[in-house]
């Protein structure tokens, strides 16, 4: 529950992951020494209810729930990468400064899909409860390396990957005997081969043999297949659904202003150093192509960075369009009619220029 | 999207190649015909020639004299004078954090580079 709130507005990706970690390690080390969760012992979890006279024969009544729980994870995760907000997703993966110039509230699909994974592991965990005693040494580091190891066995960034890297994961003690520390080895061997010869795990391994039979997806179809179902360009349609407002909305309503942007007084710095901007006054006429010239080290993206709502400035204001922007996200530049693009292109690599456009 | 072809060709022949496989000129060129297919209002160029071939660089150009006569409100960040005195109908001339010269093209064609390199030294 912590966590979207530690990771808010947006940390950097490897932060989060870090202190996520962390947070795991911390909350095995207040369960065990805490008397309200049974301590090393842990706590006997409910019994699940029965199925009604006659359907015994059924089996366990929570395999089923387990089972169906499956089927809607899985679901949902079709669903997502079917829809339009998975290239979006994609684009935050894989150009995040993009996206956010694009419109889209990064931080907030972030928390919001975070939230989502946390509610499916609570859902898990709360199944679990009702397999017998619940312990801290079942929750340890090792678990979150587990579930590592089974999707990049099974195929990362796949819908079915996973599941077969679970199945292998869970299933393979069962199978074959071997000492425990043997088992981790065989776990890390694999896990060394889906990230360096079989890219892709189990699932590009499929899709291969799929590919000679002419049966397979390429690896950017469900981009591809998001991007038709829109039926709209990504950043013309796509992240307007996911943007707060649509482009252009904030500033009409008026006379078009006379200046498409305009800097007064800027001034920034990194950290306690150096002055990166000083004073600088600066207007772009609409209708018109302004440049900024300078040498390397300038200031010449730092200020780009500031109009664009990548950078504060500590002092000075910046209008787009005629109205102040002064402290707003990149996203809310961009419902103002603004874009941008970056020296290093910030391109989402699983999609082609026509799935961009 | 016609559009975006019609200002760089070569990304219709790249259509359908992932864009981890197109060079950096090509990646640029996506990048801003991803930017235009929103239908901008203010865009924000930061030096698009960067690291191109002498032939991207002319794609680049004319691609941004398109957009100039098709009456774009842009900023380009730019490091190439030549690019920038090209396309630009004012220039700002920033150094050590502050703007420390203002110009148009024309000033530059008449009087040199000269005009330029006062301001940087």
């Amino acid at each position: 529950m912590l966590q979207p709130l530690s990771g808010f507005p947006g940390q950097a990706s490897r932060y989060f992951a870090i202190t996520t970690f962390i947070f795991t390690l911390v909350l095995t080390v207040l369960a065990t020494d805490l008397k309200i969760t049974g301590g090393l012992q842990g706590l006997l979890g409910p019994a699940f209810p029965d199925f009604p006279e006659g359907l015994e024969a059924l089996g366990a009544p929570v395999a089923w729930c387990v089972m169906l729980a499956l089927l809607l994870c899985i679901g949902l995760v079709w669903s997502s990468r079917q829809s339009p907000l998975y290239p979006v997703l994609l684009a935050i993966r894989d150009a995040e400064r993009f996206a956010e110039a694009a419109g889209a509230r990064t931080s907030l699909i972030k928390i919001g899909l975070f939230g989502v994974s946390a509610a499916m592991a609570g859902g898990a965990g709360w199944l679990f409860s009702f397999l017998g005693v619940v312990s801290p040494g079942q929750f340890d580091w090792a678990v979150s390396l587990n579930i590592l190891v089974m999707v990049l066995i099974g195929g990362i960034n796949t819908t079915l990957g996973p599941v077969i890297g679970a199945a292998f994961v869970s299933m393979f003690p069962a199978l074959v005997n071997i000492n425990p520390w043997l088992q981790e080895m065989v776990y890390g061997a694999l896990s060394i081969l889906a990230v360096t010869l079989l890219l892709g795990g189990v699932m590009s391994v499929l899709k291969r043999i799929g590919a000679l039979g002419g049966g397979a997806a390429s690896e950017a179809e469900p981009a591809a297949s998001a991007i038709n179902r829109a039926e709209a360009p990504v950043e013309a349609g796509l992240f307007r659904n996911f943007a707060s407002g649509s482009a252009g909305a904030a500033g009409a309503g008026g006379a078009e202003p006379e200046y498409a942007v305009e800097c007064r007084g800027i001034q920034f710095s990194y950290g306690t150093g150096l002055r990166a901007l000083r004073d600088v006054d600066l207007a772009v006429r609409r209708g018109h192509i302004h440049g900024l010239i300078g040498p390397n080290g300038s200031g010449k993206s730092t200020l780009a960075n500031v109009i664009a709502g990548r950078l504060q400035p500590l002092a000075g204001a910046t209008l787009i369009k005629g109205v102040r922007v002064d402290g707003a996200s990149p996203s809310k530049r961009a419902e103002l009619g603004m874009r941008r693009t970056f020296q290093a292109a910030e391109l989402v690599r699983k999609l082609t220029p026509i799935q961009r456009c | 999207m016609k559009s975006v072809y019609d200002l760089f060709p070569a990304l219709y022949e790249y259509r359908r190649q992932l864009s981890s496989h197109l060079s950096g000129g090509e990646q640029q060129m996506v990048a801003i015909g991803r930017m235009l297919m929103s239908d901008p209002q203010v865009m924000l160029l930061d030096e698009p020639s960067v690291a191109l071939s002498p032939v991207a660089v002319g794609v680049m150009v004319n691609a941004l004299l398109e957009l100039r006569r098709r009456g774009a409100s842009l900023l380009l960040v730019e490091q190439r004078i030549d690019v920038a005195v090209r396309v630009c109908d004012r220039l700002y001339v920033m150094t050590h954090g502050a703007i420390v010269g203002e110009m148009t093209p024309d000033e530059v064609h008449n009087e040199g580079l000269s005009i330029i390199n006062k301001y940087l030294g």
